[in-house]
């Protein structure tokens, strides 16, 4: 055995059956004929150990950068609503003053083997049941106004 | 256990080229060139303190059977799995009679073991989705290569291939 493509053959055979490779006679042969390859080994089972251990780092995909966009608009508009709700009405109509925000409500549902995950964005609040929206999520947007004095 | 070597005089004083009569050809199992290279190896292996007696069982048991010993070949390989066979003997003997320092931990110091943590955590999230999923799933989750084939809907033997990759570039990615 004299590649390094064996000598990994060997190690990732002997894990593959959740043995420890040290103890494998295919890879004791090549330790011992390129004892520099056991620093490797070490090096991967001391990792292995710290991978339920590691902080999670999710991927940015564009899908959560969308997410998170779409999230801070529906929070920006559930302020506004709050805020519309709460002062009180101006007697005299602005011109092209749009109206007030009723209603709106964002919500983004992934399914996926029968299941939903959803995140909605309403008046009401955000509600979510799932945070590991993955990259099949779809996004619904509605939004609600009065008439407002535009034509 | 007094380190070989050690005691009476300087270390390595003591002349280690013992005559034998191997298999086929005659000659000697001259060890101690071949001293610095073992105690390279179990250094790496088992704790400073332990390293010693290690490499004075591999000696004692290198002459016990040296008759095994083919002398057309080199003796280095032939006592560097010598060597782990006695690392292995050492730990399992230490695992009969309590907790074992591993190699794995004894090189991860606390702060090391943070670092080490943080450094798994960034080679994870630079691995190819597949690669990093499959390696999870394996070693965290303890599933086996036939469930993740089945979850994945792919082969098994690409799942190996993936896992496979990922061990390797988990193994020689530096900090």
């Amino acid at each position: 055995m004299k590649t390094d493509t064996e000598f990994w053959n060997a190690v990732n055979a002997a894990l593959d059956e959740r043995r420890d490779p040290l103890a494998d006679e295919r890879v004791q042969d090549e330790l011992a004929e390129h004892p520099e390859r056991l620093d490797e080994l070490l090096v991967l089972q001391r990792r292995l150990p710290l991978l339920s251990r590691a902080p999670e780092r999710r991927r940015v995909t564009p899908f959560v950068v969308a997410a998170a966009g779409l999230l801070a608009l529906g929070v920006g508009l559930a302020v506004a609503w709050i805020r519309g709700a709460s002062e009180p009405q101006a007697s005299i109509m602005q011109p092209h003053d749009p109206g007030d925000i009723v209603d709106f409500r964002l919500e983004v549902v992934r399914q996926r083997g029968g299941l939903s995950s959803s995140v909605i964005v309403d008046p009401h609040g955000v509600r979510a049941d799932s945070a590991a929206l993955g990259d099949d999520a779809v996004a619904y947007f509605s939004i609600e106004r009065s008439r407002g004095n535009q034509p | 256990m007094q380190p070989f070597g050690a005691g009476g005089g300087k270390r390595g004083s003591v002349s280690l080229r013992l005559t034998h009569q191997p298999k086929r050809t005659a000659g000697a199992l001259d060890l101690e060139p071949e001293l610095p290279k073992l105690r390279a190896l179990l250094g790496k292996l088992a704790p400073a303190r332990e390293v010693d007696d290690l490499v004075q069982e591999v000696v004692a048991r290198a002459l016990r059977y040296r008759d095994t010993f083919d002398g057309e070949r080199e003796l280095g390989p032939w006592l560097a799995k010598t060597a782990l066979h006695v690392y292995l003997d050492h730990r399992a003997r230490l695992a009969r009679e309590g907790p074992v320092e591993e190699a794995t931990e004894r090189a991860a110091a606390p702060d090391e073991s943070f670092e080490e943590r943080e450094l798994v955590a960034n080679l994870l999230a630079k691995l190819p989705s597949v690669e990093r999923d499959v390696l999870v799933r394996f070693h965290q989750r303890g599933e086996s290569v036939r469930e993740i084939a089945s979850a994945l809907r792919i082969p098994e033997g690409t799942v190996k291939s993936h896992l496979h990759r990922a061990r390797k570039r988990l193994a020689e990615e530096q900090p």
